[in-house]
């Protein structure tokens, strides 16, 4: 801080003011419809003298006679008006449809897009507003040419990850950074309000993001709050209320085909079947007890209700002249399908700008925020043990002696053995879990802008942020993990990350003969980020507690832990702007960042780009070729890093254990990492090539991008020998490509003066390949539910690959020998053998791919890839008077999903379990009387055709094959949105301003081929490298949103 | 213009000079310097000899996990062996590797591959660092951190003979990992390894102080005890590379190894037997270090049941217990058989303690297995009962693994003799009947003692009649009867039943030919029992062979489940055999005898584990074990 004022002093002395003769001129500024425009800015050319239209649109200024006067206002075509000696000017503006013009935030700094070199896509907040979701990340799927956004799945208040051209580092994160209202955040934008958003912009290329150095080369979001507008005080009141339910069931057997399926299993074990018919009852009576039966769908009990979904926020703005304001509080309230369950989520936010004379202005924004997300995960718990699983294999009826409706009720089923594989009501499952997440944000970015000289402006930006979240865990004794733990238990966990950020950055801005325009900027930027984390945790509470709020109930706690770490950062940077004649336009740019993550050896990282662009149409021979508005031609080629990394990897860490001498905790040390003091940045080189063309004085704009990203010197966690006594190492090494076309087009289809109708329509399609990795080793891994590895990273191919077996349908009756002596099938000589089972007829048959005759570990192959390869949005508004209609779809192809639930299901091997509807047209063992088919004639001619696997002839240990990975492409209406906006004659009469009604529609419907939830899924992240896994995902839902937004 | 121009370039660079100056150079180092909150920075540690302890502590956290010494390596791995098995015919999960269906991707073995290395490396960088620190080099503190560097030689040692044992030769590293190593590293021979280990734990005998530890730390006799063994294996039979089971030509020179620590560790007379077998396991499972036998534990506790630190003894290879009765859930996974129980002696006090015939059902009842389910005995050993009730979890138990006991001592004291001298000699017999001794109770210890069988039943009995022992020259035998008479409880009539068993009270002394059994009063008749001798101690005169063969019953009938029965069938080169020779005689006693064992095991491959397959995917100088 002390240092920030230090140059501003500084700065105050370079001060000079040149005396020239000066006018005072004065008028008022309109809008199309003559209403008066309060707050266009009308600046004298070239200089950095400008005032601000008061409430009646009027104005005074004194500038040079010969001065050239500029109106502008955002979202308006600006004016130009030569001064001549004339004393009063009046001007109209007009709505600006030309994209040209509009401002672009680029890294420290604006753009006209006209002057643009680099590779950056726009998104106006009022389009993101009509998605009814609490984070800005959902808002964004589908809007930004090369964007994806991966939602885990639809569980209240998860946030989506994001990556751009496909990300290039491997085990590490290829999130963007983030940099709100100029602060670049370490931790997500999950604490906006989607609401609050003016503008997102999206910096793609590397002549776009090396200014952000080291955290720049995996794209960069800038997000634009909602800007500060003089005018009268305006009081606002928006809200949506709405109903959602989940969209689709996936359907299980029902209960006629449950208790086949249970007779089946238990049809060789006489002592078991016993059992079975005292709680189901007799074969012969399954017809007549459960063909009308229509018993429990757990999935309907679960999620089957409409749950509520609501959004308030009230907003007071103002100021005229000197000081303005926004002051918003908004609420919303998103009930999860799940109950209980939901997210709950307030901002209260403050903006303030002091303009202290012409030249200094002082701004700060206070957002707090906090989140709090309820329920409990259709995620927890692994394997059989899943909780989402368990609404698919929770048994659909309580068989004879019960009701189903008590059974219902039941905590648990009587007749599964705890011992063995315990299965709880879903219902009281999700009752017993008390989990809460409590995130509290406090960002407070205070900035002063100084235009100390002509054409010279300093910028100073101070911002801090205290951020800390609560997670409690509670298990209550009626839960069966619970239960078999020896009573209820829990965890609360605080983490706390703060920090703060400061830049400085001084630019220049001039224009030399009128065709020479240079702009400058320097800076400097130091970061700290800290991070703290508690956790408490006690078991075996008595059955009276008061839970986490009274942890000292339980009688054996934990060891608590604690963590605490910090990082900095140090960075200088610098852009270098020149264009001539408005033809020819060049960029530069550097930026050195220094890190305290990285090695002695390599503490600095330099990152350089360079951009060219060509606005032919400027050229005179473009001229006489009237629908073209707009030719231009962009390159550009730079370097920006990734430094995702934890801290202190380049010490030789200590990390501490326990060795448990007498029954009591012994502390313990042990080396914990091989340290690396020369770790430095990932950094990726970047291509772009980029074409703007307009037609039509703008009705139509379009942009093609064309890149080649190459990263190199990957911050790879490498998988390493054990011997070494670790598992992994972090090494700069391997390299990644992205190669890559975007398409954004902006139309005006039809304009009338009471129709309009416009399209933008983004489409993008990314190709992504391992170069190189450390020895040329290729790595398997697994998603973290399953012990067997069924991912593969190799070279020269994509990341996301899948990897198991290939499937080939089930083995037959004529690939075994007959033994009717003691009825026994023995696999034929030369047919291959499954190491995993002793094949029968009707197991699952996979291929043996090597052709060595066993069907083991080495027949796996590359069987599918998670990550979407074609992916875009086509949104289409239209407005008739008062009215505007928005349809928004988005798509994805090329990805594949791996349904890990329906392969988990598919081993069917524990008692009393159902499982999904498709069982139903399995390899059968048995007649319709419920006897077994022995023989091979009648076995083989029962199942025809069959494809699906006995009941248990997937074996007893899930692997992965073809036939669980699935297409993963789809389109979704994404949203529907109509609105009415009150005509101002009617509700002047009330004093209001602006009234709008609206209706909106979200995740209307989703075209696809999965036989999951959705596609559109990814519950086991570890970095990029697992994409596509749909295990426990928790279902997602249909909106609809009536909405109401009020200004007075 | 152009003076204006000028006037803005400098004025930049003055604002650029400013901001450099503002942050210079040595305000950026100090910014960029790392120090880290809650972990050590090795660069930093190893200053004071509390330090060095929690270094050494960390070598010997690597073994009391799941990995290791609480389950895979200490119960899985053990299994199937001629005595016990994994439950159950699947040959998928933990199931195929207890029966011999193993792949190189399997998840256990790499599990206990990795954590044996991350123990070899923690024990490298005490053994590299201790000898730096100050206060050893001015020999301060020297004692005290001669001590950890010895534990952290030995427990490098005993790592390696844990690795060995199931791999067979695998790479040597001997110094703590750093940045630039070349972690590729190839596989050393068998013997190799073993000549390290025993350097190793050579050294570490010298630097250790004298005397027991009052905790699970490693003594000097521990390490004797412990180099025993080892010596044992590296003179046994191993598979080597070329598939074939071999042993070194000069193997004897390390019975000779076994004999001088074992002898060492007598003639030291700091350890004896517990006078009582049971309470061993008793005290065991009391989370009690047994204050007489034990030599060397690892140590297992959790303040909650959680995983870390927790083993599974007691759980996996205990008699089956329903979840919710009083005693808590056993998965009771490993079985033994039940002619393995039929080889103790009547008498043999070991007999009910190893091996329960029972399952505990959900009200606590104890429940024996009919005939035609004795495939479900279980060890014994880790009971329920004996346990510290309720257990804290279901899953985890805070027993420690015992890894030598003094009886273990004796009994290689007597192979290693017997092997060194061409037959048994004198200290030979000493020691086993030592072992012998204690497992017939030591107050009723005779040369031969009775036992006694029933014959007819009778009839008619309605209260219990007397058993009478006379003759055969010794004194002190009793038994007493049991009959099978029901009384009403409501009229109190008393239906008049059989004699159904007969149990010996006391063994007596000095029989010498068996005693005559007469069954007298009770109301009935018809009852008859016969006795017979019953050997106590081995008998004298064996030659080599022979004796061989006792001590090779002794150590199933004293060690079993105690995670060494199959490694001391490979070292003496009959594992392969015993298995089938077992699946043949299980066949035998019954036709459908769950076990496949025999059957599975592959001669020249099976005696080893699979080198990991993701090792050998980040390592390709690692060759395959044969047969993979």
């Amino acid at each position: 801080m002390k240092r920030t004022i230090l140059i501003f002093l500084l700065f105050i002395s370079f001060k000079t003011l040149y005396a020239q003769e000066v006018i005072t001129v004065s008028g008022v500024v309109r809008d199309g419809g003559n209403q008066p425009m309060p707050g266009t800015t009308i600046s004298e050319k070239g200089t950095s003298n400008k005032v601000v239209s008061a409430n009646n649109g009027s104005y005074q200024i004194k500038v040079k006679s010969n001065a050239t006067l500029v109106f502008s206002y955002l979202g308006s075509k600006p004016v130009e008006q030569l001064v001549k000696n004339k004393t009063t000017i009046d001007v109209k503006l007009v709505d600006d449809e030309n994209n040209l013009n509009e401002v672009v935030v680029v890294g420290y700094g604006t753009q006209k897009r006209s002057d643009l070199t680099g590779a950056i896509s726009s998104v106006k907040g009022t389009e993101l507003a009509k998605s009814p979701v609490q984070n800005v990340a959902s808002a964004l799927v589908g809007r930004v040419a090369g964007l994806q956004v991966a939602a885990d799945d639809g569980s209240p208040g998860g946030s989506p990850s994001i990556t751009l051209r496909g990300g290039g580092s491997i085990t590490q994160s290829n999130e963007p950074l983030y940099v709100i209202d100029g602060v670049p955040q370490t931790d997500g934008i999950n604490f906006l309000d989607p609401g609050d958003v003016e503008s997102i912009d999206v910096l793609k290329d590397a002549s776009a993001t090396a200014i952000y150095g080291a955290r720049g080369a995996n794209g960069v979001i800038l997000v634009t709050t909602k800007q500060l507008k003089p005018g009268k005080l305006t009081i606002g009141y928006d809200m949506y209320y709405g109903a959602k339910k989940a969209n689709k069931f996936i359907p299980v057997l029902n209960p006629y085909d449950f208790n086949v399926l249970v007779y089946e299993r238990f049809l060789n074990s006489p002592a078991l079947l016993a059992g079975v018919e005292n709680t189901f009852g007799k074969f012969s009576d399954y017809h007549s007890l459960y063909d009308n039966r229509a018993g429990i769908n757990w999935q309907d009990e679960m999620f089957g209700d409409w749950v509520n979904t609501q959004y308030h926020k009230f907003s007071i703005a103002g100021g005229q002249g000197e000081t303005r304001f926004n002051l918003f509080y908004s609420n919303n309230n998103d009930q999860g399908i799940i109950q209980p369950g939901g997210s709950i989520k307030n901002v209260a936010k403050l903006n303030i700008l002091h303009n202290i004379n012409k030249k200094i202005k002082l701004a700060a924004i206070v957002n707090y925020s906090d989140q709090k997300t309820t329920g409990s995960s259709t995620r927890s718990g692994t394997d059989r043990l899943n909780t989402l699983i368990s609404f698919f294999q929770y048994r659909p009826t309580s068989g004879i002696g019960l009701s189903d409706e008590d059974f219902a009720n039941l905590d648990s089923d009587p007749t599964v053995d705890v011992n063995q594989i315990p299965l709880q009501n879903p219902k009281t499952n999700a009752e017993s879990i008390l989990q809460e997440s409590l995130n509290r944000t406090l960002n407070i970015n205070t900035s002063i802008d100084y235009t100390f000289a002509d054409h010279f402006t300093y910028r100073g930006l101070v911002s801090g942020r205290i951020s800390g979240t609560k997670d409690k865990l509670f298990y209550d004794t009626r839960n069966i993990l619970a239960k078999r733990s020896g009573g209820a238990f829990g965890s609360l966990t605080q983490t706390d990350i703060n920090g703060w950020n400061y830049s400085n950055t001084v630019s220049y801005d001039n224009t030399f003969n009128k065709n020479h325009k240079v702009s400058v900027l320097v800076g400097q930027e130091q970061l700290y980020t800290s991070r703290e984390a508690f956790s408490a945790s006690n078991s075996r509470f008595p059955g009276v507690n008061l839970g986490l709020d009274n942890i000292s109930l339980g009688t054996t706690p934990g060891i608590p832990t604690s963590l605490s770490e910090a990082e900095s950062m140090l960075s200088f940077f610098s852009r270098v702007s020149y264009s001539y004649k408005d033809k020819y336009l060049f960029n530069a740019t550097v930026r050195a960042d220094g890190s305290s993550k990285f090695g002695d050896n390599n503490k600095w990282g330099y990152f350089p780009s360079a951009a060219f662009a060509w606005r032919a149409i400027n050229e005179p021979f473009l001229k006489d070729i009237k629908y073209l508005s707009d030719a231009k031609v962009r390159l550009s080629y730079g370097t920006s890093g990734n430094n995702r990394i934890p801290n202190y990897l380049m010490l030789s860490q200590l990390a501490t254990g326990n060795y448990p001498l007498n029954n009591t905790n012994n502390i313990t040390v042990y080396p914990n990492n091989i340290e690396n003091k020369d770790l430095k940045w990932e950094t990726t080189k970047s291509f772009n090539v980029g074409l703007d063309l307009g037609f039509f004085k703008q009705r139509i704009a379009l942009t093609i991008e064309a890149y080649d990203n190459r990263t190199k010197d990957l911050l790879l966690n490498t998988q390493i020998p054990y011997t070494s006594g670790f598992a992994s190492q972090f090494l700069n090494i391997g390299a990644t490509s992205n190669k890559g076309l975007e398409l954004t087009l902006n139309t005006v289809n039809v304009k009338t003066s009471n129709f309009l109708w416009n399209s933008t329509l983004t489409m993008s399609v990314n190709k992504n390949k391992v170069l190189a990795l450390s020895n040329g080793e290729d790595f398997r891994l697994s998603n973290s539910w399953a012990t067997q590895t069924d991912y593969l990273v190799q070279v020269g191919s994509a990341l996301g690959q899948m990897y198991g077996y290939r499937s080939n349908g089930v083995y037959q009756v004529n690939d075994f020998n007959y033994n009717p002596t003691n009825n026994t099938y023995t696999l034929k000589p030369g047919i291959p053998v499954d190491v995993n089972y002793a094949a029968q007829p009707g197991f699952l048959k996979l291929v043996d791919l090597n052709g060595d005759g066993v069907i083991n570990p080495s027949d796996r192959t590359v069987i599918g890839n998670g990550i979407p390869n074609f992916i875009g949005g086509f949104n289409n508004t239209f407005s008739y008077k008062g009215f505007d209609l928005s349809v928004f779809i988005n798509w994805a192809t090329g990805g594949d999903v791996y349904n890990a639930n329906r392969l988990q299901m598919s081993t069917n091997v524990s008692a009393n379990v159902n499982t999904l509807a498709y069982f139903k047209d399995r390899w059968t063992t048995i007649d319709g009387n419920g006897n077994a088919l022995t023989t091979p004639m009648v076995l083989a001619e029962a199942n025809k055709g069959k494809t699906i696997p006995k009941f248990d002839g997937y074996g007893t240990t899930p692997r992965l094959f073809d036939q669980m990975v699935e297409n993963g492409s789809f389109l979704r209406i994404n949203n529907i949105s109509l609105g009415y906006t009150l005509p101002k004659t009617w509700i002047s009469k009330v004093k209001l301003s602006n009234v709008r009604v609206y209706l909106t529609g979200y995740n209307l419907q989703v075209f696809d081929n999965y036989s999951g939830y959705d596609p559109e899924v990814s519950t086991n992240k570890t970095g990029g490298l697992t994409p596509g896994v749909d295990f426990g995902g928790y279902p997602r839902s249909r909106y609809f949103v009536a909405g109401l937004n009020v200004s007075l | 213009m152009k003076t204006k121009l000028k006037y803005h370039i400098a004025s930049l660079f003055k604002c650029l000079a400013v901001v450099v100056l503002l942050s210079n150079l040595t305000a950026c180092k100090k910014t960029l310097t790392e120090e880290p909150k809650s972990v050590f920075d090795a660069d930093q540690f190893f200053t004071t000899a509390d330090e060095a302890n929690l270094a050494t502590l960390g070598v010997y956290e690597s073994m009391s996990n799941g990995n290791t010494l609480g389950f895979y390596s200490s119960i899985l791995y053990e299994n199937d062996n001629d005595i016990a098995q994994v439950r159950d015919i699947l040959t998928t999960d933990f199931r195929g590797i207890a029966h011999y269906v193993i792949t190189a991707e399997a998840v256990y073995m790499q599990s206990t591959w990795q954590t044996y290395y991350d123990g070899i490396n923690r024990a490298n960088l005490v053994i590299e660092k201790i000898p730096q620190m100050g206060i050893y080099t001015d020999g301060s503190q020297r004692k005290i951190l001669n001590r950890y560097l010895g534990e952290a030689k030995f427990l490098r040692g005993f790592y390696y003979a844990e690795l060995v044992r199931l791999f067979g030769g695998v790479p040597l590293k001997l110094t703590p990992t750093h940045s630039n190593d070349e972690l590729r590293i190839p596989k050393n021979t068998t013997a190799e390894v073993y000549n390290q280990i025993i350097k190793d734990m050579t050294e570490a005998i010298d630097l250790l102080p004298d005397g027991k530890t009052a905790d699970e730390r490693i003594s000097k006799m521990g390490v004797k005890g412990m180099l025993a063994r080892v010596a044992l294996f590296a003179g046994g039979y191993a598979l080597q590379q070329n598939g074939q089971m071999e042993r070194p030509a000069n193997y004897k020179d390390f019975y000779a190894i076994a004999q001088k620590q074992t002898k060492d560790i007598m003639d030291a007379n700091v350890y004896s037997l517990n006078p009582s077998f049971e309470q061993f396991f008793r005290n065991q499972c009391q989370l009690k270090i047994d204050p007489f036998e034990s030599m060397f534990e690892v140590a297992f506790y959790n303040i909650t049941g959680g995983t870390a630190n927790s083993g599974v003894i007691g759980q996996w290879n205990a008699p089956l217990s329903a979840a919710i009765s009083t005693y808590g859930r056993t998965n009771s996974y490993v079985k033994t058989t039940p002619l393995f129980r039929n080889m103790y002696s009547s008498g043999d006090l070991r007999k009910d303690v190893s091996v329960a015939t029972y399952q505990i059902n959900a009200t606590g009842q104890f429940l024996e297995y009919a005939a035609a389910a004795d495939n479900n005995f279980s060890p014994g050993k880790w009971r329920r009962e004996y346990q510290a009730l309720p257990p804290k979890d279901l899953n985890n138990t805070d027993i420690n693994y015992v890894v030598l006991r003094y009886a273990d001592v004796l009994l290689m004291r007597a192979e290693a003799e017997n092997e060194l001298n061409e037959g048994p000699n004198a200290a030979t017999y000493d020691a086993i009947n030592q072992v012998r001794k204690r497992a017939f109770s030591a107050d009723i210890f005779g040369k031969q003692i009775i036992n006694i069988k029933l014959g007819a039943q009778g009839s008619g009995f309605t209260t219990v009649p007397t058993v009478s022992i006379t003759g055969g020259g010794g004194t002190g035998a009793t038994a007493t009867a049991t009959i099978s008479a029901v009384t009403n409880p409501t009229t109190g009539a008393v239906t008049a039943g059989a004699v159904v068993g007969i149990k010996v009270t006391n063994f007596g002394v000095n029989y010498t030919s068996a005693p005559t059994i007469t069954i007298t009063g009770g109301g009935g008749t018809g009852a008859t029992a016969t006795a017979e001798i019953v050997d106590t101690q081995i008998p004298t005169g064996l030659n080599k062979a022979d004796f061989f063969t006792a001590l090779k019953n002794e150590r199933a009938l004293e060690l079993c489940f105690e995670g060494l029965r199959k490694y001391d069938l490979m070292r003496w080169n009959i594992l392969g055999s015993s298995l089938r020779a077992t699946e043949a005689a299980l066949k035998a006693y019954r036709a459908n005898y769950p076990y496949i064992a025999g059957t599975n095991f592959k001669d020249g491959k099976s005696e080893l584990y699979p080198i990991p397959q993701r090792e050998r995917d980040y390592n390709n100088k690692l060759i395959q074990n044969p047969g993979y």
